[in-house]
């Protein structure tokens, strides 16, 4: 399930899902916290989600 | 604003709500019930995925540092785990949303954020890179409890700082 998406998939309940969903990723991926925390409080993350949605609306 | 003294509810941003469905957010104790975020918080964030899918900024490098792919985090986003994280439906607020995009000038997350976090009686909770310009001025303007949350590590997931 690495692969980029495609769209959409038809999960086992019939409902549709993004492609990744339901099935769950590869559980042994480790997390960094560390890393995680310094580039949520770095801000670059919000800067990217900013210029990816670019919608004044959803603008914090 | 929130009583200092007593346990509050919170309304979070993008960032939060998604650590809480991944399990990676761990609440301080002056916090109560499940994490609550808007539509447009949710919305937000799943225009961002769905566009980062081609892309390899940073979005990418947040999942990977939380475990998951970024399909991973689009579908915990759309189908949170209620336990984890509580999406409130925006029908019920259209009202209030109106009169505060009429008459504040509120955008359409700010007017959700501050419509939900008034009838929970919440405080509202961001990380840094949402803290300032218009989400923070309205809703101080609404006379709600705002605040920035800066992360750090703690038990298998982040926290923010003291």
């Amino acid at each position: 399930m690495s692969e980029p998406m495609s769209g959409w998939s038809v999960g086992a309940d019939g409902r549709r899902y993004p492609v990744g969903g339901p099935e769950r990723e590869d559980p042994s991926a480790p997390v960094l916290l560390a890393e995680l925390a310094e580039l949520i409080n770095s801000g670059d993350v919000a800067r990217e989600i900013d210029r990816l949605v670019d919608d004044p609306d959803l603008t914090a | 604003v929130s009583d200092p003294t007593r346990p509050f509810p919170v309304v979070v941003d993008d960032h939060l709500a998604l650590l809480a469905v991944l399990g990676l957010l761990v609440l301080p104790p002056e916090i109560i019930g499940t994490p609550t975020t808007t539509y447009a918080w949710q919305l937000r964030l799943t225009q961002a995925l769905v566009h980062g899918r081609s892309t390899k900024g940073v979005l990418q490098r947040l999942t990977s540092n939380a475990g998951v792919t970024p399909q991973e985090a689009l579908f915990r986003i759309n189908r949170p785990d209620p336990q984890r994280l509580d999406v409130v439906d925006p029908r019920p607020f259209v009202w209030e949303v109106a009169a505060l995009r009429v008459e504040q000038g509120a955008n359409q997350l700010a007017a959700e954020t501050i419509a939900v976090s008034r009838h929970l009686g919440a405080a509202v909770r961001v990380i840094e890179g949402n803290g300032q310009g218009h989400l923070r001025d309205q809703v101080e303007r609404a006379s709600l409890d705002f605040g920035v949350w800066r992360l750090r590590e703690i038990d298998g997931g982040l926290t923010p700082e003291t």
